[in-house]
């Protein structure tokens, strides 16, 4: 045997290339820069830490006087995020059935389509509750039409994901049978997805909730006015029961949505 | 159904020659097996004869109509009166048998029609009654993914004759299926078959099937029509030349099972 010379171990480290060193400069900059702007500084994190404990202490215990009121306006909540779902549930399938590669009609629609659908979904629903309110003025409508928005930028995306892994052989069969495209759409295509398109309406249910109680901090209707008021007007007390409210509510919908999920898959 | 194929070729985009120039002509209620090596073209064949391909040069026409240059409303109604059968099955996994059996009608009724909760009653008898004949209304209501392989052949069969198929078109029934199970779905389509007078065109690995059922077979290599004749002269000399082997290498025929079986039985047929 010919004695070569051992092969060294590689380095442990490599040298980081330009592109690294660029990133890693870039994130450096922007980290220090966003300290700065914020302002943030150690007296300023204690001065914060003793406001939340008055805030507490002004809040607890929380106020029942106005439960009725809440509780109302909580429903209110709900309703727009379930009547939202539902009509942009409805409208997503269409749109998917544009979106995905296998189901649109012409290749320049489904361009059309994804972009429709991308700049639905880019537009934070906040902005769009902005903007409505403006069109139908406050109240719980300009909500609905914000969810309805909200969820079709994230249910025909997912949707049509979905159809476009369907197994295409059982559509090949139904049009090898003579049935029309719309016919296979929906005796073959549609099925297939049906489980997956309840999940996903039910993350769109949770999501929908909570952007709902977010929604009427700019006026467009559900629990979120009562809270801007009641925190506007110092009614702190009031505040923390609305918190508490929209938390067991919350979690309550996940875990219901939860449940049905696992029974559909 | 009478079938007349001539001079079909078939090019794919990337260039593959999958069919040279294929001459067959099928009369009415013929029974005909094609047989051929991976990659002779017989899929190929089978999806242009249903349209799901166009030939690139060529006619095929079934019952009269010139598939390749027919208007899709033509075609559309030629498929519905031509059953497939295909390796896989191809059922919607997550509904019921039933309305499995009553999309045999989508075709010519309609979505509507041929849903389980608003269909007629009349079309509704009549699924069961085609599940009566493939052995399997008493599954109806279960979902079709939970059926063996060979329960979920039968299904499409089931619906095949909801169809009122006149042409059968199948390509590999029974290759993803036990041999116990293969048999009885073989019997079963030729039963079928035979009884209704529809013509077949099935594709077969399993030359002791072949031999057993067809009428006529096929053979294809290359691209083109290398045999065509009644299954009694499908002999050694046929086969080796089809499935390009030396004609006396032992060893070349213990690989195959099929082949050998296939063998004995064409030997003791002439």
């Amino acid at each position: 045997m010919s004695a070569s010379p051992k092969p060294a171990p590689p380095p442990r480290f490599e040298t980081p290339s330009v592109f690294v060193w660029v990133v890693a400069l870039a994130f450096l900059a922007f980290f220090i820069q966003g300290l700065i702007g914020a302002n943030v500084n150690l007296e300023r994190l204690l001065r914060g830490a003793s406001n939340m404990g008055r805030f507490l202490g002004e809040a607890v215990p929380p106020s029942m006087d106005r439960l009725d009121v809440i509780a109302w306006s909580m429903l209110e909540t709900l309703n727009m995020a379930i009547v939202g779902v539902t009509f942009g549930v409805l409208l997503s399938l269409p749109m998917a059935l544009l979106c995905a590669r296998n189901t649109s009609p012409h290749p320049l629609i489904r361009v059309l389509a994804i972009n429709i659908v991308a700049t639905l979904r880019t537009i934070p629903d906040l902005i769009w509750a902005l903007i409505f309110v403006v069109a139908v003025g406050l109240g719980p409508l300009a909500g609905i039409l914000a969810i309805i928005m909200d969820t079709i930028g994230f249910c025909a995306r997912f949707f049509s994901e979905r159809i476009e892994e369907i197994d295409p052989r059982p559509a090949t069969a139904l049009s090898a049978a003579g049935a029309s495209r719309g016919a296979v759409v929906a005796g073959a295509i549609l099925p297939e997805c049906f489980p997956s398109f309840v999940a996903t309406s039910l993350f769109s249910v949770e999501k929908a909730v909570r952007s709902a109680v977010v929604l009427g901090l700019v006026g467009a209707g559900g629990i979120g006015v009562e809270l801007t008021s009641a925190m506007n007007l110092f009614r702190y007390k009031e505040a923390l029961t609305i918190i508490l409210v929209v938390l067991v509510v919350v979690i309550a919908v996940e875990q219901l949505a939860g449940a049905i999920r696992r029974r559909v898959i | 159904m009478q079938v007349q194929v001539s001079g079909v070729g078939k090019t794919y985009p990337d260039g593959t020659r999958a069919l040279d120039a294929v001459d067959v002509a099928i009369a009415s209620g013929d029974g005909v097996v094609l047989l051929g090596a991976n990659g002779c073209g017989k899929s190929t064949l089978l999806k242009c004869l249903l349209g799901l391909e166009r030939v690139t040069t060529g006619r095929i026409t079934i019952a009269g109509v010139d598939i390749g240059r027919a208007r899709r409303r033509e075609v559309l109604r030629l498929r519905r009166s031509i059953g497939s059968v295909f390796q896989q099955f191809n059922l919607v996994g997550n509904l019921t048998v039933f309305q499995n059996v009553l999309f045999g009608r989508l075709g010519s009724d309609g979505l509507f029609a041929s849903l389980a909760p608003t269909a007629r009653p009349e079309l509704r008898d009549r699924a069961v009654a085609c599940l009566e004949r493939v052995g399997l209304a008493d599954l109806a209501r279960r979902r079709t993914d939970t059926l063996s392989g060979g329960q979920q052949q039968r299904v499409a069969f089931a619906r095949m004759l909801m169809q009122d198929a006149k042409l059968v078109l199948a390509d590999e029934p029974v290759a993803s299926l036990d041999p116990k199970a293969g048999r009885e779905v073989m019997d079963l389509l030729f039963e079928i078959v035979r009884e209704r007078q529809m013509t077949v065109v099935c594709v077969l690995h399993q030359l002791d099937f072949a031999v057993e059922y067809a009428d006529r077979i096929v053979g294809l290599k290359n691209g083109r029509v290398a045999f065509d004749a009644p299954p009694a002269a499908l002999d050694r000399a046929a086969l080796d030349s089809l499935y390009d082997r030396a004609a006396d290498s032992a060893s070349a025929r213990t690989e195959d099972p099929h082949v050998s079986i296939a063998e004995a039985r064409a030997a003791a047929t002439v």
